[in-house]
């Protein structure tokens, strides 16, 4: 079942118009990936989504309900979850309350707590550094807690942007090493990289964004072997060896 | 001994009227981002409110602060709906937001003029004076510092403690963020319009209280009060609350000396305004900003 869906999606900021016409879906239990160039519209798609970047035609799904012109945080309560690109941790707030912050809307306190003891055993990391500052973490810790903080709000879907970018190679795999258990807990993940091969290798489904429209689309092994796809954004040579 | 007392007691009692007065301005600051000058005529219209009620019924000063926390609050809370909302909403810039802030002061002010005076007006009320060995105190005085720690106190526990005040301190640093996380922005806002607003009408009832209510007072409070604003750090509230009582202590050390001098003790706001200077230039965003 198809829990986000857009279509034809149109988003930009201002009258600048930025994403042309984007079709995508995502599946639960699914990574879908989206990759692009730099520019090419990517995070503009998951704030349109969301409802930060303005929506300028076209349709947005969630499981079946139009939630096209829905302010942000009714999309958020209805079960999408999203980690923005940049500045997606409150900095000055403690690691407990940025991810306490991310259940505010839930009214279940004891459900919240016991959410907040799993994120914590998920993310031990995160555990050892509850009462610090967000602002103080490292790299990578703040890439755990800025999703940490999203799934606190119990999502069905999660709309990741960049959540690898900037890091170590280890850290990078230990975040898509997660990722996919959260898959396999039934959530759609729709995750927006730079690190095209990366992503594609990881992901069920992949859409390939350029100056904000899909020029390819296809399952992740598939659009890796592309050729023409493998010259123009991964710098791989034509063939596959 | 005693004139160090007095010294100390009047500082405080100056830096809570600008606490109550400024908490206001730092909050929706920090969550609006952008100076609101209509504050001003919001502390009169405090003192307006309480003023017709003690016309009526001269025992009832507690009532009266409480019907200018609530009038103050909700005239705050239209004037975000009717005149800010739409702009933000419109994403007008710092400069339109000002101005409209001002011009609808403006309205406010002489709206306030027409209904009750243009003249000084006095409330029909007599303080207790205590005399504590040469110490000078009136028991509006302790009601005014009681009020103003206690309500410190309280934010600070509402902020610590509470959902909304995390919402609160959410949005302040991130409001992008704040709405992703499920916080309904508008309400949280106008929740802090309400608050802000219903302290600065109690400080304007403590301050046509203790000196003369006329239409000008909010306003000619609110320069010093802005000082302590910035002088904290705009937006910072713990700031405001080191930065209100400095800034009184700085001016009732002013009064002293320009007594001495044989100045004139009209020239207190520009020492309070030399503190701040100084303090600008070694910290630009003042105490606690960040
Ligand atoms: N707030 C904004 N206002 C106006 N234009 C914007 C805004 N944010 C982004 N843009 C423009 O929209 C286009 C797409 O930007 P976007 O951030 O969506 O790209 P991206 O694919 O996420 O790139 P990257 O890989 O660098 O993150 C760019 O040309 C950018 O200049
Ligand atoms: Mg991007």
């Amino acid at each position: 079942m198809a829990c986000l869906v857009t279509r034809d999606l149109v988003i930009g900021y201002g009258d600048i118009v930025v994403v042309e016409g984007v079709s995508i879906e995502v599946e639960k239990g699914c990574l879908v990936a989206v990759v692009g160039p730099n520019g090419s519209g990517k995070s503009t798609l998951l704030k349109g989504i969301m409802g930060l970047a303005r929506r300028f035609s076209g349709h947005i799904y969630y499981q079946d309900q139009d939630i096209t012109l829905l302010p942000p945080h009714t999309i958020t309560r209805l079960g999408i979850g999203y980690v923005p690109q940049v500045n997606n941790i409150y900095g000055p707030l403690t690691v407990r309350e940025n991810l306490l912050l991310g259940a505010y809307f839930r009214r279940d306190k004891a459900g919240t707590e016991k959410d907040l003891n799993e994120i914590f055993n998920i993310f031990p990391e995160l555990a050892r550094r509850r009462d610090a500052r967000a602002e103080t973490l490292s790299g990578g810790e703040r890439q755990l807690l800025a999703i940490g903080r999203a799934l606190m709000g119990r999502p069905q879907v999660l709309l990741l942007d960049e959540p690898l970018a900037f890091l170590a190679p280890k850290t990078a795999l230990l975040i898509l090493e997660k990722l996919r258990e959260i898959r396999e807990r039934g959530l759609g993940i729709l995750l927006v990289e730079q690190n095209t091969f990366l992503a594609l290798e990881n992901a069920d489904y992949g859409y390939v964004l350029n100056q904000g429209r899909c020029v390819m689309e296809g399952k992740g092994q598939e659009l890796l072997s592309d050729p023409s796809l493998r010259e123009r954004f991964l710098g791989l040579p034509k063939e596959v060896r | 001994m005693v004139v160090l007392l007095q010294l100390l007691l009047n500082s405080l009692i100056t830096g809570s009227i600008y606490l109550l007065a400024g908490t206001g301005l730092t909050l929706t600051y920090g969550l609006s981002r952008f100076p609101n000058f209509a504050y001003a005529e919001l502390i009169t219209l405090g003192g307006f409110v309480a003023y017709t009620l003690l016309q009526h019924s001269p025992e009832s000063f507690w009532a009266g602060l409480l019907l200018a926390f609530l009038t103050c609050g909700l005239v705050s809370v239209l004037s975000y709906r009717l005149v800010f909302s739409p702009l933000v909403n419109r994403r007008a810039s710092l400069i339109p937001l000002m101005v409209a802030s001002i011009g609808l002061g403006y309205v406010l002010r002489y709206t306030m003029g027409e209904i009750w005076s243009w003249s000084d007006l006095g409330y029909p009320l007599v303080w207790t004076a205590y005399n504590w060995g040469g110490l000078r105190v009136t028991s509006l005085w302790l009601y005014l510092i009681a009020v103003a720690l206690s309500a410190a106190l309280l934010l600070h526990l509402f902020f610590k403690c509470t959902k909304v005040g995390l919402a609160i301190r959410a949005i302040a640093t991130n409001p992008d963020l704040a709405q992703v996380s499920g916080i309904n922005l508008e309400r949280v806002i106008l929740f802090t319009w309400f608050l802000g607003a219903a302290l600065a009408g109690v400080a304007g009832v403590f301050r046509a209280a203790d000196t003369q209510l006329y239409p000008m007072m909010g306003w000619d409070i609110l320069l010093p009060v802005f000082a302590a604003v910035v002088l904290g750090g705009i937006g910072s509230f713990y700031g405001l609350i080191i930065a209100s009582y400095l800034l009184g202590l700085a001016e009732n050390v002013g009064v002293v000396f320009l007594q001495a001098t044989g100045l004139s003790t009209e020239y207190r706001m520009a020492i309070a305004f030399l503190v701040l200077i100084l303090v600008l230039i070694f910290r630009p965003r003042g105490l606690l900003g960040r």
